[in-house]
């Protein structure tokens, strides 16, 4: 009987936990890493946004190699027609990451870093999330995850 | 005998099936049940009136006559339409308009834009594409090169006005006119937050500011 006490909570803490989790039910992880290839001219800022989410485990960005198979492949565009800075788009075969250079050109340098490292979230499967964390869905100056890209990143991985 | 006419037979049907899978596919008159989501950053927030208005270089309620086309644009497909205007909130288009929504069919399958606020209503669903014959409010951006109207695929940034096909020109005017979204966007007009991109580029079209100086 107390064994059903403690039982409930905790499937009701755990429910509550996935009904906030942010998830798109796919990504670019293969095999425990995403391999990228491509080039953009946000470089700085796209190897800032890999080390931000290469701080948390176990999945690991790394560039792609004659040996490895390409997941994810960042370019740039020239877009005045749209208003989106970056976007990660699931393709067949390497999924794909573009960065508008209409706003990026102009833009501070963190607020690139917010957009790469956004759409970098994006391939880890994360979907758009609450103000104050990386994964909401306007570009923002924040480079730092917030607590709800970390918990939904340790939730999903 | 028979059995090399049989194999000769099986191997031509074969191939044919192929280029007909093929060519239905490239053509995208074969379509997949396969659909791919493309996940956008937004410059701003999009959910505030002001904001979705200084971004927009036209505002406007239109009836979508058909499809006019898909333009394949590297990874992403885009389909455009020729729409009817029924009321404009900003800038002033007459008679019809190309507009260019983001997505479409490659190769048989679809694409649809998601990514709005995670707290707006119906974000999970992600931007269906239009359908003909129904009325929309559409928020756009002006492509020169194309000579087409791009429209958001933010969840703010559309609503559907009407979906009978049968009301006629002023019918739809008067059911626009009435809308409390289309009022809304219409009060929030006069007090549009512009992108600041934009106003270094010079391409804030149809601007308030703009069209006030010039009265």
């Amino acid at each position: 009987m107390m064994k059903k006490f403690l039982i409930l909570p905790l499937a009701f803490l755990l429910l509550a936990n996935v009904a906030q989790a942010h998830f798109l039910g796919y990504s670019s992880v293969d095999d425990g890493e995403i391999r990228w290839g491509g080039s953009t001219t946000y470089s700085s800022q796209w190897n800032a946004g890999i080390s931000t989410w290469n701080g948390l485990d176990p999945i690991d960005i790394l560039p792609d190699t004659w040996w490895t198979y390409e997941d994810l492949t960042v370019s740039d565009v020239n877009r005045s027609d749209v208003g989106w800075v970056g976007r990660y788009i699931n393709s067949v075969g390497s999924d794909d990451i573009e960065l508008n250079r209409y706003y990026l050109d102009n833009d501070t340098s963190a607020q690139k870093q917010n957009t790469t490292t956004h759409e970098l979230g994006h391939a880890l499967g994360l979907a758009h999330s609450f103000s104050g964390n990386v994964m909401y869905y306007a570009q923002t100056s924040q480079t730092a995850l917030g607590s709800h890209d970390i918990s939904d990143y340790n939730y999903l991985w | 005998m028979i059995k090399k006419l049989t194999i000769i037979k099986i191997l031509v049907g074969g191939v044919v099936l192929v280029a007909v899978l093929g060519i239905g596919l490239y053509t995208n008159t074969i379509k997949l049940p396969i659909e791919k989501e493309i996940h956008t950053q937004y410059v701003a927030d999009f959910s505030d009136d002001r904001i979705l208005m200084g971004a927009s270089h036209n505002v406007f309620v239109g009836k979508v006559i058909r499809e006019t086309g898909t333009k394949d644009t590297g990874i992403v497909p885009e389909t455009q339409f020729e729409v009817e205007v029924v009321l404009n909130i900003k800038g002033d288009l007459q008679g019809t308009a190309t507009i260019n929504q983001i997505g479409g069919y490659k190769d048989g399958i679809l694409y649809t834009v998601h990514g709005g606020d995670v707290l707006a209503p119906n974000t999970e669903k992600g931007d269906t594409l239009l359908r003909p014959g129904v009325t929309y409010l559409f928020t756009s951006r002006y492509n020169k090169d194309e000579g087409w109207h791009t429209i958001s695929s933010h969840p703010n940034g559309r609503k559907v006005i009407s979906e009978d096909r049968e009301l006629d020109g002023a019918q739809l005017k008067d059911l626009a006119m009435s809308d409390e979204k289309v009022r809304r966007l219409q009060g929030a007009y006069k007090n549009e937050i512009l992108l600041e991109d934009d106003i270094r580029m010079n391409n804030t079209r149809n601007s308030y500011q703009s069209l006030q100086n010039t009265k």
